[in-house]
Order: C-alpha cells, then sequence, then structure tokens
C-alpha cells in the first residue's frame, strides 16, 4: 500500500494534468484577492474574511468553480491508469484490487483537499489588509464557526473525490470520465440552485405568506439533498447559511462510505482486459 | 464538381455515423431530461398559484445546448482521430478542407436537433401547463432563429478546437471549459452592465427618524471604454445566450450577425491550421 501511495504521488506531482489544475486554482485564487483589492481601493466592499475564505467553494453563492478544476484533474489523472494499462500491472506485481482503489482514492482526497487549503493559505494571507481596511473587522462570526465551515467543506472535498473515483471506476475511461465529471457538477450545481428558491419558497409558505401543500415534508426533502451533495455543502458552506451545520459532516462520511464501497464493488468485478 | 461531390460522400458517411452515435443519442437525451425536469418543476409551482409564462422555461435551450454540445463535438470529432477517420478520409482523396467542413455541418446539425430535443418537448407538455406565449409568435420564432445561430456558432468553435487537438480527454475538457466559461461571462456581463448610472433617490428609517438619501452616481456602473469592451464582450456566442434570453421580445440584429461572424472566423483559422496539421 505504502509503495502504491508513493507511485501514485510522484505520478500525480509529474502530470501536467496536476499542473494545470495548480495554475487554475492560483487564478481563481488571484482573480478573488483582486477583485477583494479593487473592493478596497473603490469603497464598494463591506465584507469580512469569511467571505473571502469561503469562495473557495463557490463563487458568489452559486458557481463551484474550484470544482470545476478539481473534477477533471482527478478523472484525467486517474483515468489515464486505464489508457495506460498500469493497473493491470499493479495487479501483476501482487497489489490487491482494494489496496490499489484504496490508495488511488487517498491521493485524490489529498491533491483535492491540498488545492483547497492552498486556496485558503493564499487567498487569507492575500486578503487580510484589504479586509481590515474595507470593514475594520477580520471576521464577523466566531472563529469557531468560521474552523467549522471550512473542516466541513474539506470533508465535502474528500467525499466529492470518492464519488470521481466511483465515477472513473464504473466508466473505466479517461474522456467519458472527465466528460461526466463536469456535466456532473454543472448540473448538480443547478439541482442546488433549484432546491434553493424551492426551500425559500416553502420556508415562506410556511411563515404564512401562502398556503404550500405538504411543506414540512418537502422542506425535510430539499434539504435532505443539498446536505447530502457534497456540491450542496459548498454552496451552503460559501452563502455562509447552513442550518444544519453539524449533519454535514457526518452526511459526507456517508457518503464517503457508500461511494468507496460501492466504487470497490464494482472495481473487484471489473474486467480489466 | 469533384469538390462538392467530395463533400457530399463526406456528409453522407458523417451523416451514417451521427445516428449510430451513442453521444448523439445521449446529447438529445439529456436535453430532453432537461426540458422535461424544467416542466416538473414549473407544474408543481403552477399548481401552487404561481402563474409561468412559457416563454421564460421555452428559451432556457440556449443556455444548455451550449453546455452539453461541447461534450458531444469533442466526443464525435475526437473519435474520428481515435478510429483513424480522418487519415482514412484523407488517403481516399478528400481534402483537408472538405473533412473540415463536413464535420462541422454534421456537428451544427446535432445542434439544432438538440435544441430541438428540447423544444419539442416543451412546446408538447408546456402549453397544457402553462398556457400560450405571451410575446407574439414572430418574436419566439425570431429569438429561435437566433439561439440556432448562436449554437451553430458554439459548435463552430468546438469543432475547431476538436480537430486541432488530436487527444479526447483534453479537446472534451477544453470545451466544456470554454461553455462554461462563456456562460458566467455572460451572467456578469449581464449584471455588471444592469447597473443604473445613478442610485435613485429614496427615504428610509433608521432609529425612528426618516433619512433621507439624494440620488448619487452609482459606484458599480460600468463607464467610457471599459462598457463598450463589456459590451463587446456580452455579445460574443455562448455570453450572448444570456443577452438572448433578456431581450426575448425583440432579439437585436446583431447578435446573429455576430455569431455567424465568429463562426467563419473560427473556421477559417480552424481549416488553415488543420491544412497544416501533421495527422501522424
Amino acid at each position: 500500500m505504502r509503495n502504491l501511495l508513493h507511485a501514485n504521488l510522484c505520478r500525480l506531482v509529474r502530470s501536467r494534468v496536476f499542473l494545470f489544475a495548480l495554475l487554475a486554482e492560483l487564478a481563481y485564487t488571484a482573480l478573488v484577492v483582486l477583485v477583494c483589492w479593487d473592493h478596497y481601493a473603490t469603497g464598494t466592499g463591506r465584507y469580512t474574511m469569511e467571505s473571502v475564505l469561503t469562495a473557495g467553494y463557490g463563487l458568489m453563492g452559486y458557481l463551484p468553480v474550484p470544482t470545476l478544476i478539481i473534477a477533471p484533474m482527478l478523472s484525467v489523472y486517474l483515468g489515464t491508469d486505464y489508457s495506460g494499462n498500469t493497473l493491470r500491472n499493479k495487479l501483476i506485481v501482487g497489489h490487491t484490487r482494494s489496496a490499489v482503489y484504496l490508495a488511488d482514492l487517498l491521493i485524490c482526497v489529498l491533491a483535492s483537499v491540498a488545492l483547497d487549503v492552498l486556496y485558503l493559505a493564499l487567498a487569507g494571507a492575500l486578503c487580510v489588509y484589504p479586509v481590515w481596511g474595507m470593514s475594520g473587522v477580520l471576521l464577523r462570526v466566531p472563529v469557531g464557526q468560521m474552523l467549522a465551515w471550512i473542516a466541513v467543506a474539506l470533508l465535502a472535498r474528500a467525499a466529492y473525490a470518492a464519488l470521481v473515483k466511483l465515477l472513473v471506476t464504473a466508466l473505466g475511461n479517461k474522456t467519458a470520465a472527465s466528460i461526466a465529471a463536469l456535466l456532473l457538477v454543472a448540473a448538480a450545481a443547478l439541482v442546488c440552485a433549484s432546491a434553493f428558491s424551492e426551500i425559500q419558497y416553502i420556508e415562506r409558505g410556511l411563515a404564512g405568506e401562502y398556503p404550500v401543500e405538504n411543506g414540512e415534508a418537502r422542506l425535510a426533502f430539499w434539504r435532505a439533498l443539498v446536505d447530502t451533495l457534497p456540491t450542496g455543502q459548498y454552496i451552503q458552506v460559501s452563502r455562509l447559511d447552513t442550518p444544519h451545520l453539524w449533519r454535514m459532516p457526518l452526511l459526507s462520511l456517508a457518503v464517503m462510505a457508500a461511494g468507496t464501497g460501492t466504487g470497490l464493488a464494482v472495481f473487484r468485478r471489473k474486467d480489466l482486459k | 464538381m469533384g469538390g462538392k461531390l467530395s463533400v457530399n460522400l463526406l456528409l453522407k458517411a458523417n451523416f451514417f455515423r451521427l445516428w449510430r452515435s451513442v453521444s448523439f443519442w445521449a446529447t438529445l437525451a439529456v436535453m430532453a431530461a432537461v426540458s422535461l425536469l424544467e416542466l416538473a418543476l414549473t407544474a408543481g409551482a403552477v399548481r401552487q398559484g404561481v402563474p409561468v409564462p412559457l416563454e421564460n422555461r421555452y428559451g432556457i435551450f440556449v443556455l444548455v445546448s451550449s453546455v452539453v454540445l461541447s461534450a458531444f463535438c469533442s466526443l464525435y470529432v475526437g473519435a474520428e482521430y481515435s478510429d483513424g477517420a480522418v487519415r482514412n478520409k484523407l488517403t481516399v482523396g478528400h481534402s483537408r478542407a472538405a473533412v473540415y467542413l463536413a464535420n462541422l455541418m454534421v456537428c451544427a446539425a446535432a445542434g439544432v436537433l438538440a435544441c430541438l430535443a428540447y423544444i419539442l418537448p416543451m412546446l408538447a407538455f408546456g402549453i397544457p401547463i402553462m398556457g400560450m406565449f405571451t410575446i407574439p409568435l414572430a418574436s419566439i420564432l425570431w429569438f429561435t432563429l437566433c439561439g440556432f445561430i448562436m449554437t451553430g456558432a458554439m459548435c463552430a468553435l468546438y469543432t475547431m478546437i476538436a480537430m486541432l487537438n488530436q487527444n479526447k480527454a483534453v479537446v472534451a475538457v477544453i470545451c466544456i471549459f470554454a461553455a462554461y466559461f462563456l456562460l458566467f461571462l455572460g451572467i456578469y456581463m449581464n449584471s455588471r452592465l444592469a447597473e443604473p448610472l445613478m442610485i435613485p433617490a429614496r427615504e428610509y428609517v433608521e432609529n425612528g427618524q426618516i433619512v433621507v438619501q439624494e440620488a448619487m452616481p452609482n459606484a458599480g456602473y460600468v463607464p467610457g471604454a471599459k462598457r463598450k469592451v463589456f459590451e463587446i464582450l456580452y455579445d460574443l456566442p455562448g455570453c450572448q445566450a444570456v443577452e438572448l434570453l433578456s431581450e426575448m421580445k425583440a432579439c437585436p440584429v446583431r447578435l446573429p450577425l455576430v455569431s455567424l461572424l465568429a463562426a467563419a472566423f473560427s473556421t477559417a483559422a480552424g481549416m488553415a491550421v488543420f491544412r497544416k496539421k501533421d495527422l501522424k
């Protein structure tokens, strides 16, 4: 297992796809930092560090931009194992299928979380001055709350990596996996946008503004959906609005376990030709 | 005469491959599924007594088609390289320009069919649910034509990317990113250009006192040359999907013209590079 991890890590660091993802993440970070400095210079912003840091999960509370960077990186990296026949070689030299799968998954989690941490460190360091200048305060929420948001989002990222690994295992093709991963990010973002507008509508109905049918049940369904989907969790964190923060890490762990269990079952039976 | 015959043969072969292509049918299925999903969500709102005009849901195909077709074009054209079909076509005597144009025409045709896969279920089930359009039918037809032309221009862009790179996965990622980028750029441009020049005067209550705020210049307004640049970007195919939707009642004539210009430019550039490309 350790050999596999080492080999995978070396391949990842040397791969062009990781380099492109790193550059894209740096470009996104630079964009957020520049916008922050521009708001400070023109006096058009009044936000604090929690808005800057959580923009690493979704821009303007809608667009999960870093997920769009991570999705092709993981699918191309994992898919190369299939097209380069390295999977077969790993099995021939005596590694078990479970070890191969879990080593891939661990590297994917590591790479995705590393890109997030890079954003947090750079954006955090470079935006302290303009945020202080704009608002006179760095955080409007307790530090514990901020750390909880970051931890929840990083765990959701790990769950997302597990889902991409499952997708690549099921499709077994670099191109198909990249396309599916990228389109699913957009689909998940659209579903979440619809879910948030439904939640808002039902909540106003339940507050007595207008009648709603089965309001409680429908609200529970849409809430469960956005709390379960990793994209839903990122968007909630980037909106700084997490009514069920306590259950989000539990759901991420459940998604990870279900994704990994299913992926392992598929991979054990997969014909690698 | 020979050149024309060559393109016809290529078109026949490409359409033959299109009807048997899984990615083509998957594209149509996704477009139809999005249409049905929109209808399901709208039906719920209509049942609750919220009126939804049909045109609000009808126009969404211009947003979805660019993204879905980015995947289709990269798979369809990319398959020509991975199967060695491009080289075979050249070997039997077709010109590079004919190969390029035949692929472009088939991708554009698939683009229009993908739009129809969204439109037809929307009309079939949307009219009974939401009623007829609340804007003139002529506006809807003109909007649809503008949407088709923009879709064709996006297909020209994707075809250019796919014909110039032999790595299917890389092409797919670049095309999908291009589609997302142009779409999000359009949304951003729409919000920036919608900023008013002045914030109107208003009255509000603060600490029990009525405060009167005079009209003042809006810091968010985009002025001068920067506004011109934003307007040009907003007209680009992909970006203009947002503009088409927001000006559905009377889509400006310049939008299809810009699309046609962009399609001509990307095709000319793509063909020029493809002529010199080493196909190994």
